[in-house]
C-alpha cells in the first residue's frame, strides 16, 4: 500500500487529533496543509459534504472526521491499541469521546470568542463539563489508563483548561510530554500568533453559531 | 451464561428502536423498560445523568448510552451475524454516514417539517440534497441494504429514514420528496421495514402518527428555540 497522507491545518486541534494515532501507532505520513479560508480542490474534492480538515487519504480510501480516522487507524495498523479490547470499555471510550466533542468543546471554545454576558455563560458552562472531566480521570495518568487512548486524543483541544482542575492540569502535563504527541504539537509561540491574527475570525464564527 | 439485558426506551423513539434492532437481530433475549419522557424515573436519572435520555442499555452491571455506541457494544458483546462490516475501511464508512444522518440529516429535516417560510424552504432543499446522498451511497454498493444482503450497522441508524420519515410528514402536512425521487431508498425502506427481525420493534404507525399530531405545537416551537 502507498504512503499515508494527511490535509491538515495550522494550529486545528481536530487534525492534531489525527496526527497523533498515526504517530502512536507509528505509521509514516505526509502531511499537506491547507489554508482554511482558501480550501484547495484536493480538500473538497475529498471531503465535499464537510469540506473540513483532518481527510486521511490511504490509497484510494479517504477518511474524513477527527475521531473516526483515530478509531480508522486504530482497527487499520498494528502498534499500541488506542481503543481498549474490551467491549465495554471501549463503549466507555466512545462515551466519553463524545462527551468531549459535543459537550465540553463548544462551551469552551465560545468562551474565549464571545464576550459580556454571553461569554459568562459559555464559562460556566465549561466548568461545569470541565469538572464532570476531571471526576473522570480519577487518579488516573491518562482517560485511557496507563497508556494514551481515545478520549486523551478527543480532549486535547482543552489545553488551558487547568486553573481549578489539579488532575486535569497533571494530564495536559503528562499528554504534552508524551513521545507521540510532542512530535504533532505545534510551536506554541507560532500558535498563540496565529489565534492574534485570526482574533476578529473566529468572534464572527462564534457569533454566527450563536 | 451471560447476564440479563435490560434497555430503557420510550415509545416511538427511534434511537431506543436502533438498539431493540441490534438486540434481535442477534437473537439476545432482553427486558424493555418503558419511560414517560415527560417525568423522566430514578433508574433513567441514575443510568444516565450526563445526557438523561434514552436509549440506556443495562447489561448486567454495566452501563451503555447513546444508540451509536448501544449498536457498536451489542456488536462486539454478542455472538449472531456480524452487524459492522470485518475491513476497517468499511467499518469507518458505515460510520461516517451514521454520523451523517445524525449531525447532518436530522436538524434540516425538523426545520422541514415544523418551521414555516425561507427556514422551511431552505431547510427542505438541504433535506433533499442529504437524501440524495443517500440515494447515491445505496446505488452505488448494488445490494438490498447499505449493510449488503443482510441488514447492518447503516441500515439500523437509518431506520429513522425508513419508517418515521414517511410518518413525520403525513403528521406535519409536508412531503420532501415526490414518489418517483429516491427510489433505492424506497425500495431499500419497505425491504428494511418488512424484515422479520425488525417488524416487531417498530412502533405502530397509527399510534406513532397520533402522537406526532398530538405534539406538533411542541415540536414547531422547539425549532423556533435558539440552538442549545
Amino acid at each position: 500500500m502507498s504512503p499515508v497522507k494527511l490535509i491538515t491545518a495550522f494550529g486545528s486541534p481536530f487534525a492534531h487529533r489525527a496526527e497523533v494515532a498515526l504517530a502512536l501507532k507509528g505509521v509514516p505520513f505526509e502531511l499537506i496543509t491547507e489554508d482554511l479560508y482558501n480550501k484547495s480542490e484536493l480538500l473538497l474534492r475529498h471531503n465535499p459534504i464537510h469540506k473540513t480538515v483532518p481527510v486521511l487519504l490511504h490509497d484510494d480510501r479517504t477518511v474524513s472526521e477527527s475521531l473516526l480516522i483515530v478509531e480508522y487507524v486504530d482497527e487499520a495498523f498494528d502498534g499500541p491499541r488506542i481503543l481498549p479490547a474490551d467491549p465495554y470499555d471501549r463503549a466507555m471510550a466512545r462515551f466519553w469521546a463524545h462527551f468531549v466533542e459535543n459537550k465540553v468543546s463548544k462551551p469552551f471554545w465560545m468562551s474565549f470568542w464571545t464576550e459580556g454576558e454571553v461569554r459568562e455563560g459559555f464559562v460556566k458552562e465549561a466548568r461545569e463539563m470541565l469538572a464532570v472531566l476531571e471526576a473522570q480521570l480519577d487518579g488516573k495518568r491518562f482517560f485511557g489508563g496507563e497508556s494514551l487512548g481515545l478520549v486523551d486524543i478527543a480532549a486535547i483541544g482543552l489545553m488551558g483548561s487547568d486553573d481549578e482542575f489539579p488532575a486535569l492540569r497533571r494530564w495536559v502535563k503528562e499528554y504534552t510530554s508524551h513521545e507521540a504527541v510532542k512530535k504533532c504539537t505545534p510551536d506554541a509561540q507560532k500558535l498563540i500568533a496565529y489565534f492574534v491574527e485570526n482574533e476578529e475570525k473566529y468572534q464572527q464564527i462564534a457569533k454566527a453559531t450563536l | 451464561m451471560s447476564p440479563p439485558v435490560k434497555l430503557i426506551g420510550a415509545f416511538g423513539s427511534p434511537a431506543v428502536h436502533r438498539a431493540e434492532a441490534a438486540l434481535r437481530l442477534k437473537g439476545v433475549p432482553y427486558e424493555l423498560i418503558l419511560e414517560d419522557l415527560e417525568n423522566k424515573s430514578e433508574l433513567l436519572l441514575k443510568s444516565n445523568p450526563i445526557h438523561k435520555k434514552v436509549p440506556v442499555l443495562l447489561h448486567g452491571d454495566r452501563t451503555v448510552c447513546e444508540s451509536l455506541v448501544i449498536l457498536e457494544y451489542i456488536d462486539e458483546t454478542f455472538d449472531g451475524p456480524p452487524l459492522l462490516p470485518a475491513d476497517p475501511y468499511d467499518r469507518s464508512m458505515a460510520r461516517f454516514w451514521a454520523h451523517f444522518i445524525d449531525h447532518k440529516c436530522a436538524k434540516p429535516f425538523m426545520l422541514s417539517m415544523w418551521s414555516e417560510g425561507e427556514t422551511q424552504k431552505e431547510s427542505m432543499k438541504e433535506s433533499k440534497e442529504n437524501l440524495a446522498f443517500l440515494e447515491e451511497q445505496l446505488i452505488k454498493r448494488k445490494k438490498r441494504f447499505f449493510g449488503g444482503d443482510s441488514i447492518g450497522y447503516l441500515d439500523i441508524a437509518a431506520c429513522g429514514m425508513a419508517y418515521w420519515l414517511g410518518v413525520i410528514q403525513e403528521s406535519a402536512g409536508v412531503s420532501l420528496a415526490s414518489g418517483e425521487e429516491f427510489p433505492a431508498l424506497r425500495r431499500w425502506a419497505e425491504e428494511y421495514t418488512s424484515d422479520e427481525a425488525i417488524k416487531p420493534c417498530l412502533p405502530d404507525r397509527d399510534k406513532l402518527l397520533t402522537h406526532y399530531v398530538a405534539n406538533i405545537d411542541k415540536y414547531r416551537l422547539m425549532v423556533k428555540a435558539p440552538p442549545a
